[in-house]
């Protein structure tokens, strides 16, 4: 067994640990209050090749691999993970969904833009109705002749307001539920589509989240992905490889909280020491790394699953998933209170990582749903 | 144009560093990370972009043990199309002015138009090796560019200085070491990254150099980490009783009064 990366890997690690250092950290606070999406860099990822990091040369991809990209999410979610998501949506959600399912002329319509960012996609499934349970959406996409036309309203879709292109699922077949499911690959510039409601967030506030609105929006049967009624397949597979990306960015956000409580207690003076040197409060640093360390190492296991192709990692994904994004809860709740009232003022970075934590346990399925993703692999089902 | 660069591998800015105990002027080198010297990225980023211009190349020349490929690899990733590293302990050990000779004679191999150096580097503050390679070669050296404009023969190069600013005019061939502000360093792209896994890095010997021996007039004796400063000394009281504390302190501990 070998843990370390190779050449290669540290070096694309460093270029996103010093992207993050000098292209999102000067932007992140003001960001985050005014929840303004960072697109310029979002842009330079792209030219630099971190959005297309799974995909083949062919397409153009950098083709770095699923552990350089993991590694990566987490360089960029310790210092913004509203913009790490962004990349992670790209990277996992869409492109590899295309890559999986697109037909050749799909793949090379859509891949080299996205890979280098000269496209942002995005993922829409969920609904106001429609959240852990998908195969419950409602949107609907009726066949006329060689169109279907899509009718419905799709929620907290992250790239929203930033998209070029989305990944759309809709009813094909109402009478098979959610087995009449289809995915599709539209532009945002079709007409019969708009972008709704912006949410105003809790944390990942660098990102853009919102409702998508189709009335009446015809699309050519070209722009089925995958076969028709087999959406939720699409659905279910590219969420395992989304996970791992979820994953990384909740062990960005832990280690960004480490780090940050670290430096913190040995610069806090009470009782005439530094708080560092209380046993009580090195306790909760030691638990938090600990803690760290365990996510990071699984987290690669599943990535290099992921990349070597060597087994299907579905529980893999949702445990990492689940731990990580559970994880990373704890030890930001850790680090703030490390940093005591201090911890809830804006000025201190672990506030915002405190925010921004949440959402890893909730969006590409919430931890129960994980919990049954794992129970139903152990179980046989 | 063909422009080459020497090229320094450093330990990180953020590493903290340790002396060795067993090799005087050494660090303990366990656990920290080697970059390339930040200065020669300027140095690197400006070689490409006058390169680039006309479709020449980049080369690097380095001396520095087997590690300092991982640097060269660096600026490989941000353009840099080829290599030499010297390797041998006699060279990597020598002094300032013999390893500036062994730059000299893998640069004669490669005949560049310009060569381009760090401004220094960040941890032994070194900053000569622009300069001996010039006079080795017996060409022009500029100190520490702010800007370089090539002008056929010719190059115009601006540096700072306190309160101003100086215009050199020089002729090529030249040596000339970068300063920070120079250009801003490339991110290498992924693509350029897998890239440069496969481009030449050619390790040549002293022998294949020409070069006999290196002896050193100077060497490094020791490396010393700043003293850590005592605890001050809190005097409380009355402002009479502080006064005198302070005054006794001042002349019978400190004795500076
Ligand atoms: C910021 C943000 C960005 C998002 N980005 C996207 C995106 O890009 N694309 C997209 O399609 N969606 C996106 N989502 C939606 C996200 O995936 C859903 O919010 C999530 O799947 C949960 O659905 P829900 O909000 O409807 O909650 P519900 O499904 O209503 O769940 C409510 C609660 O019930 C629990 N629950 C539900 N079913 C079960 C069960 N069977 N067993 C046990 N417990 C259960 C849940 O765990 C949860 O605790 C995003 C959401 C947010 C907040
Ligand atoms: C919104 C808000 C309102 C407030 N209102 C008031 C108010 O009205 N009046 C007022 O006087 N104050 C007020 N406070 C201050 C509040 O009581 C302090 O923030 C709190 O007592 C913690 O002190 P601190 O922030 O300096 O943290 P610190 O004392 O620096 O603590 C930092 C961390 O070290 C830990 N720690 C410290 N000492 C030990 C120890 N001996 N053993 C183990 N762990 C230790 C703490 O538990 C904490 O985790 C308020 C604070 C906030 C944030």
């Amino acid at each position: 067994m070998d843990f370390t990366f190779n050449e290669e890997q540290k070096m694309v690690i460093d270029g996103a640990r010093r992207f993050a250092r000098e292209k999102l950290a000067p932007f992140i606070a003001e960001l985050d209050e005014k929840a303004e999406v960072n697109l310029k860099a979002l842009k330079e990822l792209g030219k630099l090749g971190y959005l297309g990091m799974t995909l083949p040369e062919d397409f153009d991809g950098s083709n770095a691999g699923a552990i350089a990209y993991a590694a990566s999410m987490i360089e960029f979610s310790k210092v913004d993970a509203g913009t790490a998501v962004a990349v992670s949506v790209q990277n996992s959600l869409v492109n590899d969904a295309i890559l999986t399912f697109g037909t050749e002329a799909q793949k090379k319509e859509f891949l080299p833009r996205l890979a280098s960012g000269e496209w942002i996609g995005c993922f829409t499934l969920t609904e106001a109705n429609s959240g852990s349970d998908p195969g419950s959406l409602r949107t609907s996409a009726i066949r006329d002749g060689e169109h279907f036309v899509l009718s419905g309203t799709k929620n907290f879709t992250t790239n929203g307001g930033i998209a070029d292109m989305m990944i759309v699922f809709a009813q094909t077949c109402k009478e098979k539920g959610a087995k009449g499911i289809s995915a599709f690959l539209v532009r945002t510039d079709v007409p019969g589509f708009k972008v709704g409601k912006h949410e105003n967030k809790m944390g990942i506030r660098s990102s853009s989240t919102t409702e998508m609105v189709f009335e009446n929006c015809r699309v050519p049967a070209s722009a089925l992905l995958g076969e028709e009624n087999k959406g939720l397949k699409v659905a279910l597979t590219t969420l395992d490889g989304g996970r791992i990306g979820i994953a990384a960015q909740a062990v960005g956000i832990a280690e960004g909280a480490l780090d940050e409580a670290v430096r913190y207690a040995k610069e806090r003076v009470q009782f005439g020491r530094p708080i560092s040197e209380l046993e009580g409060l090195q306790f909760m640093l030691a638990d938090m790394a600990t803690e760290v360390e365990i996510a990071r190492t699984m987290l690669f296991r599943v990535a290099w699953m992921k990349e070597s192709h060597s087994q299907k990692f579905t529980k893999e994904a949702a445990m990492i998933k689940l731990y990580a994004s559970e994880m990373a809860h704890r030890v930001c709740h850790k680090a703030l209170q490390v940093h005591g009232g201090y911890g809830f003022m804006k000025e201190y970075k672990i506030e915002r990582l405190y925010r921004d934590q949440r959402i890893t346990e909730i969006y590409e399925g919430t931890s129960e749903i994980q919990r049954c993703v794992i129970a139903r692999s152990l179980l046989g089902e | 144009m063909n422009v080459a660069v020497i090229l320094q591998q450093v330990p990180d800015t953020e590493a903290a560093v340790k002396p060795n105990p067993a090799v005087p002027g050494a660090i303990l080198e366990e656990g920290v990370k080697f970059i390339l010297n930040p200065y020669d990225e300027f140095a690197v980023e400006e070689a490409l972009k006058i390169a680039e211009k006309d479709g020449g190349e980049v080369t690097g020349v380095c001396i520095g043990p087997d590690r300092s490929e991982n640097a060269i690899r660096m600026a490989m990733a941000m353009g840099m199309e080829r290599a030499i590293l010297i390797t041998e302990p006699a060279a990597v050990e020598a002094d300032l002015v013999t390893q500036g000779g062994i730059l000299a004679a893998a640069l004669k191999t490669l005949s560049p138009k310009l060569v381009l150096s760090g401004r220094e580097m960040i941890d032994s503050q070194n900053d000569a090796a622009a300069a001996v390679v010039a006079h080795k070669l017996g060409i022009p050296h500029v100190l520490a560019a702010s800007k370089i404009e090539i002008n056929g023969d010719k190059a115009v190069v601006v540096r700072d200085i306190e309160g101003g600013s100086l215009e050199i005019e020089t002729a090529l061939p030249a040596a000339i070491s970068c300063q920070k502000g120079l250009n801003e360093p490339r991110y290498p792209t992924l693509i350029a990254i897998k890239r440069a896994k496969n481009k030449e890095i050619k390790k040549m010997t002293l022998a294949e150099l020409g070069i006999a021996a290196a002896p050193s007039k100077s060497r490094v004796t020791a490396l010393r980490q700043p003293q850590a400063r005592a605890a001050g000394v809190k005097i409380t009281g009355t402002p009479e009783e502080v006064t005198g504390k302070c005054l006794a302190w001042l002349s019978g501990t400190a004795k500076v009064i």
